[in-house]
């Protein structure tokens, strides 16, 4: 397995790029680097070519979801990403309990379900960094068991 | 993956049943699951999903009893009251506005007759709904 080595300037410490045990259908892969430095925050990405560039990292990106149906069986049509469980408190109003937790409260929630109506934060004490209680309501306010719900988080 | 044929129960402040359900690729206990869903103080049943209502209609009204969740008849028969008046009011919209708004060529009077229909219906499904003796009898009593 073949490693390029590059010595630290100072302690005989090195940093390695090594390749893998083998690539996909034995192709010979060859990255090339940009022409210039990217801004702060960039990543790497690629055109699909080897060509890679530095291109702006996603301002939130989406660390959990899960969907259901609200009207009937939740055990059997529950799933998701990085949740646990979905607690139903009762008509229209659920828990999500994150696997790994956000780092705090301050996320984003958006969902949509399949009546005339919204979705949305139960209540303050609900939006926590472990769990987030959100509820389905009808146009008019009123909690509904909508037939299928879906809700994510974005931090 | 199959779902989890069990839920983690228990009752809130307000007297309403929490059901909770994991997830299918959720790998560890329900007991540990508790530790991280039920609130503190509370206690808890892990049940079979099978042993809670499959029907939602009164799902307010479900209770905790032992290891089930029932609906219970009585704040079942207080939802139940609770749609009636709302499909009545319903229902009696079009002829308040006639009578209100007193719309031209249309007669209050043909609107205070259906208004007294309505009513007698409704006092009917009242009733029904008082004698009703299970949660069957409740939505038939509300035309469900």
């Amino acid at each position: 397995m073949s490693v390029i080595k590059l010595t630290a300037d100072s302690g005989g410490g090195t940093v390695g790029l090594k390749a893998p045990a083998s690539t996909t259908s034995n192709a010979a892969i060859e990255f090339k680097l940009p022409v210039a430095d990217g801004t702060s925050g960039q990543a790497l990405t690629t055109n699909a070519s080897g060509q890679l560039a530095f291109s702006d990292t996603p301002i939130a990106t989406l660390k959990a979801w899960a969907a259901f149906d609200g009207d009937g069986d939740v055990n059997a049509t529950l799933t998701g990403g990085n949740i646990t469980s979905l607690t139903d408190h009762g008509t229209g109003t659920y828990t999500a309990t994150f696997d790994t937790d956000f780092s705090d409260d301050n996320y984003m929630m958006n969902g949509s379900q399949t009546t005339y109506g919204f979705l949305g934060f139960y209540d303050e004490a609900g939006i926590a960094a472990g769990s987030c209680k959100f509820a389905t309501l009808t146009d008019g306010g009123g909690y509904n068991d909508p037939f299928r719900v879906t809700v994510g988080w974005w931090r | 993956m199959a779902a989890n044929p069990n839920v983690i129960i228990w009752t809130e402040d307000d007297g309403q049943v929490s059901v909770c359900h994991p997830i299918s690729t959720y790998s560890k206990s329900l007991d540990e699951l508790a530790k991280k869903v039920v609130p503190s103080g509370k206690s808890y049943k892990i049940i079979k999903q099978s042993d809670i209502p499959t029907d939602r209609t009164f799902r307010g009204a479900w209770v905790q009893d032992g290891d089930t969740a029932k609906e219970d008849v009585s704040k079942a028969k207080t939802i139940a009251h609770t749609t009636r008046r709302e499909k009545r009011e319903v229902e009696f919209k079009p002829h308040d506005d006639i009578i209100a708004k007193q719309i031209p060529g249309k007669s209050a009077s043909d609107a205070e007759t259906a208004r007294a229909t309505i009513r007698t219906k409704y006092a009917t499904m009242q009733t029904n709904i008082n004698n009703a003796s299970d949660i069957a009898g409740i939505k038939t009593a509300l035309g469900g």
